[in-house]
């Protein structure tokens, strides 16, 4: 059973300014925001841009700012403060990591001067930037300032970010994980997004959507909130819905190439049906559609293809507009402006215009409301996203003043969340400085344990060179390497089939990562923006996306199912756990690939030494490692005679408003991990796996012996560190008989998770 | 001319990390021969513009200006040689 979730409160910074009224008096005019490219070297004349210049919103901590600001008009809307648990949920694509990149040369200089043996030059503000760079942070930056405690999840698939973001906060509303969400989507401009879009094509001279001159998107500043909470505890204290957020659903592109969507729409129009499946609607009921309507000539052909196959014969009658061609294309912020657009034109019962469409491209041939707004009854509406890497998400609204469907709001919605079998794992992988596979980490558990590699992590021992992996991101390599082995030992066919059992559609693949491929983006791109960015080629920014290490798995195993991101540090490899269940449990997969991974690379590792130098401590280096289990619902695995190794009968992450860059444990978040996952076995003793700070004596009714398992011996495996625990303990409780354990960890900014493992035999012995 | 294509070629091998001699790399035909997408496209224009020292007209700029080596011989010329004029 599932609970109708409604939008309480929503904020907007943008180029028209703070507030959503700004934003909606922009959206009535119908007037394109953009203005002149500033601070940015101009490729190839394309000099527009839709750049914050308010003078209050400078210097390196500007983002964050913005964020915090579209998170408080939300909350203030909302009308809280709201009983029961806050989750947090931040989509971005580049958080605050433009403050390390503006100065990567006093980075390299400062890294240089370590490698030398002499003092190196870190000021105040370089060491912030370091700690910021990789782009979850931000999570941790908006809990801390705002003073949100709960579950916090940093997502990035790449100008999606925001809808997943969305989407897996209406998931934990209906599952109630959380009982009211705050979603953030914040991204600014950079000359690396700039520079990087621009060379592969995607950066426009205008921004036009649907038009027949256009040739691109223009890239600008934004953040966007959203307040979400269940109708039902909504109404029970007297608060306002502003709309219903019906349904979401995730697929994954059935393509081969690794960033350039399909132009058929095929995928894009799944998760739209899916999306209006998953809100008990039907493709008859929609009268909008907003589009993610970036102007680049592929996208907007691909969205006229999925709303014709979605819509059929009515496709003309649905009226289609883009936001972005009005503030323009915010990344990450986007979605979460695009639903906010939704959510006004839902109330208003009026759809706004795609501005500058003065004339349409003959070919697409739907109505995309040009240049002027209309009244029109909307009974239902959806958004659409894509990010690169594959990611198509969708979100369905419903208005919330319409009495056939107010009425039906406080129904509870049916098929939509069944009560879930045992999730299991049958498969496991790991790449760690000990070796490759599940076996290499029986070494962890020695006191004096040794790197144990021969030669470095290889992806050529995973997939053909032909696939061209070994040209891509480091983590992404490792994220895949450590899949593959999990799949193999699943015993689960790659590619995937397209239909049976274990068709690719009912895959979902959820990576977490702390840094991903973004160091390797700006020790890349950075030097070449100061000396010559003329130099800069498609693949330098295309190969080191975050979400890559999904897109890659997605690519080789043919899923095409929902495909998530997770970027919140250290937390970030259980958390794809948990998000893993929570899809199992909501019936959009039947098997997660869920895996965590990052790479020991150069920027890190020298950030790393930097910053425990500063603090005159020792640092764990950070290493090549990546982890992953193949998890699955228990009658489902023994269906098809999964073999399975381990049961997970708990997995959960809460994290306190602690400032980024206190390494302290958060001792109560880490409690309260414990005693959720702990429950079920409160009555027994569990191996423990703990990686990172954190007193484990103080765990309430949880009794915990040691395992012997020593995390140091993995180095700095960042998130893949809690998930390689996890292959440890899976591997334990596979062959003791009724032996159970708890895997936690603790991380900066006040994070913890825990997750809890039982035998084969779900622990009973 | 025939330096040009050959560096086209070596070029184009490198730049989209094709498992391939350059010598094997036909002269027309080459979008479909070796299946080059947009954003391939771009890629080995922009190695071409840093090999060659040019610019590439923004008009120019497309996956048609590399199916034939002759005639992408012919533009990256004229256009080093406008480059060079006007160093002049």
């Amino acid at each position: 059973m599932s609970f109708p979730v409604v939008i309480t409160g929503m904020g907007a910074v943008t180029v028209f300014g703070d507030g959503c009224t700004a934003l909606f008096e922009a959206l009535r005019k119908g007037e394109s925001g953009l203005h002149e490219l500033r601070g940015i070297a101009v490729a190839r004349g394309k000099n527009r841009s839709a750049q914050i210049e308010d003078p209050r919103r400078t210097g390196p901590w500007r983002l964050s700012d913005m964020a915090v600001d579209a998170a408080r008009e939300a909350l203030a809307q909302s009308g809280g403060p709201a009983p029961g648990v806050t989750g947090l949920y931040v989509g971005t694509t580049g958080g605050d990591n433009r403050a390390l990149e503006d100065r990567w040369e006093d980075f390299l200089a400062a890294r240089r001067a370590l490698a030398a043996g002499a003092e190196p030059q870190v000021d105040d503000e370089l060491a912030e930037a370091m700690v910021r760079f990789p782009i979850g942070v931000l999570a941790d930056v908006l809990a801390h300032r705002l003073g949100i405690e709960g579950p916090r999840y940093a997502v990035t698939n790449a100008c999606a970010s925001g809808t997943t973001a969305t989407a897996m906060a209406l998931l934990a509303l209906r599952q109630g994980t959380v009982d009211r969400a705050v979603v953030v989507g914040a991204d600014h401009l950079k000359a690396t997004s700039y520079w990087g879009a621009e060379r592969a094509g995607f950066v426009g001279h205008d921004l036009r959507p649907f038009h027949a001159d256009r040739d691109g998107s223009v890239l600008g500043d934004g953040a966007g909130a959203l307040v979400l909470e269940r109708a039902t505890d909504v109404a029970a204290r007297g608060g306002t819905p502003l709309a219903g957020l019906a349904g979401w659903a995730i697929t994954c592109d059935d393509n081969p190439h690794a960033i350039i969507p399909p132009e058929d729409g095929a995928s894009n129009a799944e998760a739209v049906r899916l999306a209006l499946a998953d809100a008990g609607l039907s493709p008859e009921d929609v009268d909008y559609f907003n589009a993610h309507g970036t102007g680049t000539p592929l996208i907007d052909r691909l969205e006229t293809a999925s709303a014709k196959l979605v819509f059929g014969d009515r496709a003309g009658q649905v009226a289609i507009s883009s936001t972005k061609s009005i503030v323009g294309h915010l990344a990450a912020a986007s979605p979460i402006i695009e639903a906010i657009a939704t959510v006004y034109c839902l109330t208003e019962q009026w759809v706004h215009p795609t501005a500058k469409l003065d004339r349409i491209d003959p070919a697409l041939t739907l109505d995309y409301v040009p240049l002027r707004g209309r009244p029109q009854r909307i009974r239902a509406a959806v958004s659409n996203s894509l990010g690169g890497g594959g990611t198509n998400a969708v979100l369905a609204f419903r208005p919330q003043d319409s009495a056939p469907a107010a009425q039906e709001m406080l129904e509870p919605v049916p098929d939509a969340f069944e009560p879930v079998s045992d999730v299991v794992v049958t498969g496991t992988g790991a790449v760690s400085r000990l070796g490759d596979g599940s076996d290499a980490l029986e070494a962890a558990y020695g006191p004096n344990a040794a790197p144990g590699r021969t030669r470095p992590f290889s992806v050529l021992d995973h997939i053909d060179a032909a696939a061209g992996y070994q040209y891509l991101s480091r983590s992404a390599q490792l994220g895949f390497g450590a899949a593959a082995q999990a799949m193999a030992d699943a015993g689960l066919p790659v590619p995937l089939p397209a239909e049976g059992p274990l068709a690719g559609r009912r895959v979902a693949v959820v990576m977490g990562t702390a840094v991903g491929g973004l160091s390797a983006m700006a020790e890349t791109l950075c030097p070449h923006l100061s000396a010559d960015p003329t130099r800069i080629t498609p693949s330098m920014s295309l190969d080191h996306g975050p979400q890559l290490a999904a897109t890659l798995v997605c690519r080789a195993a043919g899923v095409t199912g929902p495909m998530v991101t997770l970027i919140s540090g250290p937390a970030a490899g259980l958390q794809a756990v948990e998000v893993g269940r929570a899809l199992l449990a909501a019936g959009a997969c039947d098997i997660v690939i869920a895996g965590g991974g990052d790479a020991g690379d150069a920027p890190t590792r020298d950030a790393a030494r930097l910053l425990a130098s500063r603090q005159g401590r020792a640092g764990e280096e950070p290493t090549d490692s990546a982890a992953c289990v193949v998890l699955e619902r228990a009658d489902g695995a023994r269906e098809r005679g999964a073999p399975v190794r381990a049961v997970v009968t708990g997995c959960a992450s809460w994290s306190e408003p602690q400032a980024p860059d206190r390494t302290d444990a958060a001792a109560g978040a880490l409690t309260r991990c414990l005693t959720a996952v702990g429950a079920d076995g409160a009555d027994r003793p569990h191996l423990s796996y703990h990686v990172g700070k954190g007193n484990l004596s103080d765990t309430g009714e949880v009794k915990l012996l040691a395992s012997g398992f020593q995390p140091e011996a993995l180095g700095g495996a960042l998130a893949a560190g809690p998930l390689l625990a996890v292959v440890a303990a899976v591997a334990r409780v596979a062959v003791e008989p009724g032996a159970a354990a708890i895997v936690s960890t603790v991380a900066p900014g006040g994070s913890a998770a825990a997750l809890r493992l039982a035998g084969p035999d779900g622990g009973r012995g | 001319m025939n330096d040009t294509k050959d560096r086209l070629r070596r070029v184009l091998v490198e730049s989209l990390r094709l498992d391939l001699a350059p010598e094997a790399v036909p002269d027309t035909g080459l979008r479909e021969a070796v299946g080059i997408d947009s954003v391939m496209g771009l890629e080995f224009l922009i190695w071409v513009e840093n090999e060659f020292g040019i610019q590439i007209q923004d008009e120019d700029l497309s996956v048609e200006l590399v199916d034939s080596l002759d005639t992408l011989a012919a533009y990256v010329d004229e256009r080093a040689a406008q480059t060079a004029a006007a160093r002049d």
